[in-house]
């Protein structure tokens, strides 16, 4: 008896030291899939080229869910001490993150790499979205941008030329009634269609020269003129029954590939469904401008938790860093269609090759230009933002007039945000 | 003889114990922490701060919440009484001696061994606007087919109300059925020779006879009702225009989505005082009106 359990301390001792001999950090990374597609088998490659390219590190890539599922994951594992290492969660979540206190601030990391020289191979609005007053809090990987698509098909049949969609919402509403089809009182066919999301909400108030937050995240202005006004734009496309009140993106996509609307606003993240799914001659375009010309980004960034050693930290800086490079984004897009958040990206050999054959990847990245952030940054951004889509989804249904709709939204916020001052 | 008495208790309580330790972690303490949380609210800073019962006048003033209370009343009301109801003919109808009578047991409970997320999933497709079975029905039917179930009110939450009366109806039945088995086969034969129908039989014997199993489905059916959450979650997120957002998606959507752990915490309570009022009716019921024979 006694033999074998020396026997058996012996098997243990030589294991231990075995596994303290090459002593890898292992990071757990938490990565959300935020629309079909085969990316956790795209996450996994990524993963097993950074550990053997980094003999001491080993990054284990665990599927958390949706977007929302991640920061739930996140959260109540930092909370029970046991949080992950890295986690890629969106830009409202990681306000949420920075209140709970389970983020770090990168600002220094960045620093030490260069500082404003290395972030200026970021796109300015995607380091923005990752910025919570002057500190950095995250690195932009897998963004998006809403996009306008139209059937190409049906502008011919209307007498429209099919290569100029619509560039302002007066145009929107004039091509909407031209495209519309009607069967006495009732559509059969919509002119456009933008999903009911306070995303687009948003798209609209920065086009009517509106803001969603101030810079500090305690204030909305869903009152303003600017908002009241845009979400009246859309209730009248509704009104002259040229919009179903309520789709969601998914709806849309669905109804935009089965001919039942000619144009609709769209996430990026639609491209390659669109491409893949559509047996008809379509387009993408910018978004529709009135006072000025402006769209909201979205999408999700990496983020690194408190709460773990600092050897941990750094390690998954190490990882972060290798992931934002150029050659690991432009692959990323290039697999998913997300628009690489690196200006340098779009030069790589690969990406040129890639936007040769599908130009309209380039759409997203130039409309960038005119990118107003990503909303709502502020506190408690998940409630703010499901104000918004409330507030979009009553008017658009004509349970509430919009200014009703966006006061009712505004009092709610203020009570909200009232604490963080 | 004292020490005997006192070691019989000493025994008892050894022995609910373990399930009494389950129920403290589990269900008390977690009770008691909500009520202490509901008085907290998160501040600029990362800190809490003691707030009273701020949440909770938050709650009672809060549109929203009001509505989300009106939705939970007409979704008790609409899949309780006709799940249970439907439970009980079904039971009776398939208490007599038909033939394949364990098939269509079977098909009844079926729904029930489903997990409801799953069926869901289904019911999505059936509600669907275009290709939908539901609407090819009612096209079958020469009704207007062209309903967009899950988008539109009101019909988001008849749709929510029908998968519940669907999942539930099956369950009550077995439970119906059980309560059969106990009422003695011979009162039957007596009405029999007195000439009674069928009818006279239910409402004289069956009906009266069945009041505790009634009673006990109908209390499990209303608690159910409140604890409804994953064919909300699956269907429709509480849309649109949050007209099927219940109690529960709302403590759950308050918690962790928007991680306000002091008003989620005030819902809870208050869905906790619910289900105790119902759970207090019960036990005061069942000594007070029900009829049972003894």
């Amino acid at each position: 008896m006694k033999r074998v359990l020396l026997v058996l301390l012996l098997v243990v001792g030589v294991m231990i030291s075995v596994v303290s001999a090459a002593d890898p950090i292992i990071l757990r990374f938490y990565f959300p899939v935020g629309v079909a597609g085969p990316h956790a088998r795209y996450m996994g490659e990524f993963a097993e080229d950074f550990n053997r390219a980094h003999p001491n590190i080993i990054v284990e890539p665990i599927y958390s869910g949706s977007y929302v599922e991640t920061i739930q994951r996140a959260l109540t594992a930092s909370r029970a001490g046991n949080p992950p290492d890295v986690a890629m969660i969106t830009t409202a979540d990681m306000w949420t993150a920075r209140d709970e206190g389970i983020i770090i601030p990168l600002t220094s990391f960045a620093e030490a790499e260069g500082g404003e020289e290395f972030l200026a191979s970021f796109f300015e609005s995607f380091i923005s979205d990752c910025t919570i007053g002057d500190d950095l809090y995250a690195l932009p990987f897998q963004k998006s941008t809403p996009i306008f698509y139209y059937n190409k098909d049906m502008f011919r049949e209307a007498g429209l030329d099919p290569e100029k969609p619509p560039t302002n919402w007066d145009e929107l509403l004039e091509y909407s009634r031209k495209l519309v089809v009607k069967d006495n009182a009732t559509t059969v066919r919509w002119g456009v269609q933008i999903p009911v999301d306070g995303w687009l909400l948003a798209a609209f108030i920065f086009q009517n020269g509106g803001l969603v937050n101030n810079p500090e995240g305690t204030v909305t202005y869903f009152d303003s003129e600017e908002s009241i006004g845009a979400l009246e734009f859309m209730r009248q496309l509704v009104a002259e029954g040229l919009m179903p009140s309520r789709r969601l993106f998914g709806d849309s996509s669905a109804d935009f590939v089965a001919g039942n609307t000619a144009m609709m606003y769209n996430s990026t993240g639609s491209l390659a469904f669109v491409r893949d799914s559509a047996t008809f001659d379509w387009g993408a375009a910018f978004l529709p401008e009135n006072v000025k010309r402006a769209v909201p980004t979205g999408g999700a960034q990496f983020v690194i938790m408190s709460g773990i050693p600092e050897a941990r930290q750094e390690a998954a800086w190490t990882f972060v860093k290798w992931m934002t490079e150029a050659e690991q984004v432009a692959r990323w897009s290039q697999l998913t269609g997300f628009v690489a958040p690196r200006i340098d990206a779009f030069d790589l050999p690969e990406m040129k090759e890639y936007t040769e054959q599908f130009p309209l990847a380039l759409l997203a990245r130039d409309q960038l230009e005119y990118a107003a952030g990503d909303v709502p940054q502020t506190h408690s951004a998940r409630h703010i933002f499901q104000l918004m889509t409330d507030a979009m989804e009553a008017a658009l249904a004509g349970r509430m007039s919009p200014s009703a709709a966006l006061s009712d939204a505004q009092q709610e916020a203020e009570r909200i945000l009232r604490r963080f001052r | 003889m004292r020490s005997r008495k006192w070691r019989t208790a000493l025994v008892g309580y050894l022995l609910i114990l373990p399930s009494f330790t389950f129920l403290i972690i589990f269900t008390y303490y977690p009770v008691i922490r909500s009520i202490w949380l509901s008085m907290f609210q998160r501040v600029a800073g990362g800190v809490t701060a003691f707030v009273g019962l701020e949440n909770y006048s938050y709650l009672f003033g809060s549109s929203l919440f009001r509505r989300v209370l009106t939705n939970n009343l007409i979704y008790t009301l609409g899949s309780t009484v006709p799940a249970v109801v439907l439970g009980l003919t079904l039971a009776v109808l398939l208490n007599n001696r038909l033939k394949a009578r364990g098939l269509f047991r079977f098909a009844m409970f079926y729904p029930t061994m489903v997990p409801i997320a799953a069926a869901s999933m289904v019911w999505i497709f059936l509600f669907s606007q275009s290709l939908g079975l539901v609407n090819y029905v009612l096209r079958f039917f020469g009704l207007s087919g062209n309903i967009d179930w899950l988008n539109t009110s009101p019909y988001a939450m008849i749709a929510i109300i029908l998968v519940a009366i669907w999942k539930f109806a099956g369950f009550y039945m077995i439970l119906f059925l059980a309560g059969l088995q106990s009422i003695d086969e011979s009162l039957y034969e007596a009405a029999l020779i007195e000439g009674a129908s069928s009818w006279h039989q239910f409402r004289r014997i069956t009906f009266p006879l069945l009041s505790p199993t009634t009673f006990f489905v109908s209390l499990v059916a209303i608690i159910n009702s409140f604890q409804a959450v994953d064919q909300i979650y699956v269907m429709t997120r509480g849309g649109p225009y949050n007209t099927t957002n219940v109690l529960l998606y709302y403590i759950y959507q308050t918690g962790f989505v928007y991680w306000d752990t002091g008003v989620a915490s005030s819902a809870s309570v208050v869905l906790f005082s619910i289900l105790l009022g119902f759970t207090v009716i019960y036990y005061f019921g069942l000594q007070h009106f029900v009829h049972y024979e003894r």
